[in-house]
């Protein structure tokens, strides 16, 4: 039986989400095109309309403020690209934190090159967590955009965004929020945080994959990424993926209403992921130890590594995270506990526990003991010069089972 | 008497190997010379349908019974001698009478 704990990476799709997205596919009716007109096409438009004034009335957002998108990554780039090529300035400075998600970085850096834009990394704690004194203090007079996530999806840290949307707000800079971890779990209103632009991913709570949406307030100017049809207000072209954005309704209005109880349950159930480093030596929460969504459990495992660590919970059947990734005959270490201060060594340490709706305490008590096990073993054999080396001789390739 | 358990030491190699995955040969070839009749080895290629049972392949992988010692790079001989005798004498108390 597995053990899943990398909920931060995708969640299994409800089953009342997979029979809402069925009775799109297969209902009695033929499902329509919503740009038709005929009567399939009117149906497929409706059902559209209502799932975007459900995900608009769970953020506090209108209806016309919601772009469906194919997932949180294409949200995320159309939010920095869009917001950059509509405003018409020439290499507008842009504001972020080192610990942002991929998306957010690798588009900043698009950004720079293809744009000019100057980009300025705000930089965290030792928790991950970023002081608005910092963003107040990296504002210039050109600064265009600031771009922070809610909840950072390895750590778990929640930064304090009400306090830097209001910086935002008082500095004339559009704000835009990776809420893509945060929401199902955190109470997430637009108007509360003060932000412009926010992506989420229908995967992370539930739903499906493949479908995300960005909240683009009223009067928020954007170019759209992909041309080609007035869909989506004209902010992104291309027949809506129907069965996907109902899944991406339905499941949001689940979790929205499991959020509280699942959030008191992660909080008593971490409690069993801590024994860990009371009964090993040498282990580090990298959390913070206030600030941090309760389904994130993320430590370093000194004098052992990651990677090791994870190939060894799979084969006994527990799925966790590490953020180490093997990349062309190199292991390179996670850039956000990077940022954060970790040596080398340490992040190559680090795994990400995350639980989702259906963890239970049993499931983390086997993991607890298995985990043990695994370090103990792995600390006789781990050399710690080698931990984290891929050596630069290798043509290593990553292979996934079918 | 039932005969010595043998540890089972897997290798998974790229199916090129690379110079780690022959270093790993080389390592298990002096580890058989140590300990004769006590170890069963065998290598894997990376695209082998047993292999990919491990999940992520990260050649070169050696796996110790059911450990995974490494992925990726050579493992410490020292350390793996070491993790073999303290199994071989775990498995001779464990058989031993009157324990």
């Amino acid at each position: 039986m597995t053990i899943y704990l990398d909920h931060n990476a995708t969640t299994p799709l409800r089953p009342e989400v997979w029979e809402a997205m069925a009775r799109v596919e297969f209902g009695e009716e033929p499902r329509g095109n919503p740009s038709s007109v005929h009567r399939c096409g009117v149906r497929a438009a409706r059902l559209l309309g209502s799932c975007r004034e459900r995900v608009a009335e769970a953020i506090g957002a209108q209806p016309a403020e919601i772009v469906f998108t194919g997932g949180g990554s294409e949200a995320i780039n159309l939010a920095l690209k869009g917001a950059v090529a509509a405003s018409g300035r020439q290499a507008p400075h842009l504001l972020s934190s080192p610990t942002e998600h991929h998306a957010v970085l690798q588009a900043l850096a698009e950004l720079a090159a293809s744009h000019g834009c100057a980009v300025t990394l705000c930089p965290v704690d030792r928790t991950g967590l970023l002081e608005p004194a910092a963003v107040a203090e990296a504002l210039r007079p050109e600064t265009l955009l600031a771009s922070v996530m809610f909840v950072n999806n390895e750590v778990g840290t929640i930064q304090p965004l009400r306090e830097i949307g209001r910086i935002c707000r008082e500095g004339g800079v559009l704000f835009h929020v990776d809420a893509i971890q945060a929401l199902g779990k955190l109470p997430v209103k637009v108007g509360e945080l003060g932000c412009d632009l926010l992506s989420l991913s229908a995967h992370k709570f539930g739903g499906p994959q493949g479908v995300g949406a960005l909240y683009v307030r009223q009067g928020t100017r954007l170019t759209p990424l992909v041309q080609g049809g007035p869909q989506e207000g004209k902010r992104r072209a291309g027949t809506q993926n129907l069965a996907g954005i109902v899944g991406l309704a339905t499941a949001l209005t689940l979790a929205e209403e499991e959020r509280e109880a699942n959030r008191q349950r992660w909080r008593e159930l971490r409690e069993i992921l801590y024994r860990l480093p009371r009964e090993l030596e040498a282990v580090r929460v990298n959390s913070h130890p206030a600030r941090t969504l309760p389904n994130v459990v993320n430590m370093t495992f000194m004098f052992c590594d990651g990677m090791s660590l994870c190939l060894n919970l799979s084969l006994r059947g527990i799925c966790v995270s590490t953020s180490s990734a093997c990349s062309a005959g190199d292991l390179a270490p996670s850039h956000v506990l990077k940022a954060m201060g970790l040596s080398d060594r340490a992040a190559h340490g680090a795994v990400r526990f995350s639980m989702g709706r259906q963890t239970t305490a049993e499931e983390l008590t086997r993991v607890v003991e298995t985990t043990k096990d695994i370090v103990n073993s792995l600390r006789l054999v781990t050399k710690p010069e080698d931990i984290g080396k891929c050596q630069d001789d290798c043509p290593c390739f990553l292979t996934a089972s079918a | 008497m039932k005969p010595p358990r043998e540890i089972t030491i897997v290798l998974i190699a790229a199916p090129q190997k690379c110079a780690k995955c022959r270093q790993c040969e080389a390592l298990l070839a002096r580890l058989q010379e140590r300990f004769p009749g006590q170890l069963s080895c065998r290598q894997l290629s990376a695209l082998e349908e047993e292999a990919r049972a491990f999940g992520v392949v990260l050649p070169p992988m050696l796996i110790v019974d059911d450990l995974i010692v490494s992925a990726g790079r050579v493992p410490d001989e020292e350390a793996l001698v070491q993790l073999i005798e303290a199994k071989l004498s775990a498995d001779q108390s464990a058989e031993a009478p009157g324990t």
